[in-house]
């Protein structure tokens, strides 16, 4: 069944235009992640499903049901937000069970729901507590338990994780990827951290000025991004952009690099349009397609093994990374693990060139195939 | 250790500077009211005796009563007891209405905005601007239309109007620090414009409803100008009747009485300062720093 579907809709602010033809439609229980940059547009789309902002073109459903005219407490949604919104005066427990008083259900009833999502959210002991008297963690966890209480069709999350520190966040992420394997509801989540995106969704929505750039499983928007924005959005260390002069030969089409003093010339495996004979593109390699030592059961033929002279390392603890001058412009890689390697230090690098995207130097767009 | 006691050397010509300064200011503030209050309770020929300052031989409570009950208010003796219940009368509503609408006001003109929001606010600014004296005559004719002139109902209506540009001004910036996300949490959960206000956004007001009942209550009650134009004998507020007490001589000035007179006007808004003033100076400070 359809948790959520979203045709056609834009959104303008008087003539001002912030979302244009969103299309999307995820499963029920499907954990889907709106993602990119600030002012892309992916809260205005999370209001809009909420109904907190109109819909200026095209049509929400959610569970099947056309949303559009719904105010949003007919909408059976629940929200949780960045700044958690508690409400300051009530109790932890009347904030929880606000919604259910509003919506006349019976005193028992709404206690007994109270008691449940505390059991689940293991926030009992926090109850008769007021939310000034909280740590941020157990405030997030009162938003949630809100937003559970109501056992809703549809969870909206606007940067939830946002306002806790570092690792705080990384545990509730954890916790929020948990509770959606339990309980298995549909949630449309916000954010700017793409790890966030990468280790909770089921399918990840990447949005930049307005436009969809790219929707997919995680799995599919790492490793076949469909333009340079995603490919250099997702993931950390960032994808390598690497200018390269590309040739077709008789057999296959080469790459041309800079490092230093020397050219590099790698052989790629996969078609190019023929138009890009003789033509600056941009070689984009995530910095694991870039390494010191690969895998053991990785096919020999897969890498291009070069001497490059690292300009820096960066360890990690569970990695080591170094940068290198490609074409002047600063490339990521990935070391041993634990090695000793240092400024200008030469190193052997085993470059993936099967797995790289090429992407057109002006627009963005992904050429091989 | 030098150091320190020379650093402390200062630090105690300063503060003993600073403490004279204040205490030099309190007294200057308490002595009218040390005054008042010494020769209120005095008989009137400890007055006409002289020594203003001195305290009284003989304590009496008569100055005090008969200002209440007894004394001279332009023809009736009816004392000030009448007029304090019309103040009362007069300042209770207007305080609660006017203190109420600036909330609702607030609360609109920052979470449920509208087109032309902004303006509406600057036009009710402009309110707090306008001098008094220019509002009389349009007001005078307005309550006569509307059958209120003379009334204290009218001088409820002429307090709240005129309040209501300062507590929307109070509440709006109050309400202005309150997040966005807590109206769309609030609209998710189910609640309309008026349960949010009643529910969640009225009982965060504490501090600022405190603020704005001090202010429109001070005021109203020393409000004199709209007391002498628009209310009649039976309406005339405290301030008028006190007024009146001190100009209708019967021969002697009883100095004695005019001074519990003054007293007894004063006292609800010196119980207001001194049991809500500290929320006060908070509420005050309230906005300037985001809790």
């Amino acid at each position: 069944m359809t948790g959520l579907s979203i045709e056609s809709v834009g959104k303008l602010y008087g003539s001002v235009r912030v979302l244009q033809d969103i299309n999307i439609e995820i499963d029920e229980g499907d954990f889907l992640v709106l993602v990119g940059p600030s002012g892309c547009g992916k809260s205005t789309l999370l209001n809009m499903i909420a109904g907190l902002e109109d819909i200026s073109e095209g049509d929400i459903s959610i569970a099947g049901k056309l949303v559009n005219d719904l105010e949003p407490s007919e909408r059976n949604i629940a929200m949780v937000f960045q700044s958690y919104a508690l409400y300051p005066t009530m109790t932890v427990g009347g904030n929880i069970s606000f919604g259910l008083e509003i919506r006349r259900v019976p005193k028992a009833e709404r206690e007994a729901a109270v008691a449940r999502v505390a059991d689940l959210l293991q926030i009992g002991h926090l109850l008769d507590r007021k939310p000034s008297q909280l740590s941020g963690g157990q405030r997030q966890r009162v938003a949630m338990g809100r937003a559970l209480v109501r056992d809703p069709k549809l969870f909206l999350f606007d940067e939830p994780l946002s306002n806790l520190d570092a690792k705080l966040r990384v545990e509730m992420r954890t916790e929020i990827k948990k509770l959606h394997k339990k309980t298995g509801k549909t949630i449309v989540y916000v954010t700017h951290d793409q790890i966030e995106a990468m280790t909770m969704a089921t399918r990840i929505c990447v949005l930049e000025g307005g436009d969809i750039q790219q929707q997919g499983t995680p799995d599919e928007i790492y490793n076949n991004p469909t333009n340079a924005f995603v490919a250099g959005f997702m993931g950390s260390p960032p994808m390598n952009m690497i200018r390269a002069d590309a040739r077709k030969t008789s057999e296959g089409w080469a790459l041309s690099i800079r490092h230093g003093e020397e050219t590099i010339t790698l052989r790629y495996p996969k078609k190019l349009p023929d138009s890009y004979d003789n033509k600056v593109v941009t070689l984009g390699m995530r910095p694991e397609q870039i390494v010191e030592e690969y895998p053991r059961d990785a096919a020999e033929d897969a890498y291009f093994t070069t001497t490059c002279t690292l300009d820096l390392t960066e360890p990690t603890g569970a990695d080591t990374f170094g940068a290198m001058d490609i074409g002047g412009l600063e490339v990521i890689c990935k070391l041993k693990p634990g090695s000793k390697a240092d400024m200008g230090d030469k190193v052997d690098l085993h470059f993936e060139v099967g797995a790289a995207c090429i992407f057109d130097p002006e627009s963005g767009a992904r050429l091989d195939h | 250790m030098t150091r320190r006691k020379k650093f402390s050397t200062t630090a105690m010509i300063q503060k003993a500077a600073l403490y004279f300064s204040l205490l030099l200011f309190a007294f200057l503030f308490l002595m009218p009211m040390y005054v008042m209050l010494v020769n209120s309770v005095k008989p009137l020929e400890e007055i006409q005796a002289g020594g203003m300052m001195n305290l009284p031989w003989n304590w009496t409570l008569e100055p005090w009563l008969k200002a209440w009950s007894t004394a001279q208010i332009g023809v009736e003796p009816t004392g000030l007891r009448p007029y304090f219940w019309n103040s009362i009368l007069m300042v209770v509503p207007a305080v609660t209405v006017s203190t109420l609408l600036g909330a609702v006001n607030g609360y609109v003109l920052t979470h449920w905005t509208f087109r032309g929001h902004k303006i509406i606010f600057l036009m009710m600014l402009g309110a707090v601007f306008i001098p008094y004296q220019i509002a009389l005559i349009p007001m005078a004719r307005m309550l006569g239309v509307f059958g209120l002139a003379g009334t204290i109902l009218g001088l409820v209506v002429v307090h709240t109007l005129y309040g209501i540009g300062f507590t929307t001004l109070f509440f709006r910036n109050y309400y202005v620090a309150f997040p966005d996300d807590l109206m769309k949490a609030a609209k998710v959960d189910g609640a309309g414009l008026f349960r949010i206000f009643f529910r969640i956004i009225l009982p965060a007001s504490t501090p600022i409803i405190i603020v704005t009942v001090i202010w429109q209550f001070t005021n109203i009650w020393n409000d004199f100008l709209f007391g002498v134009s628009f209310a009649d004998f039976d309406s005339f507020p405290m301030t008028v009747a006190l007024n009146n007490l001190v100009n209708s001589s019967t021969g002697v000035k009883e100095y004695n009485v005019h001074f519990a007179g003054a007293f007894i006007a004063a006292v609800p808004t010196l119980l207001i300062y001194i049991f809500a003033g500290r929320y006060f100076v908070r509420g005050l400070m309230g906005g300037s720093v985001k809790g």
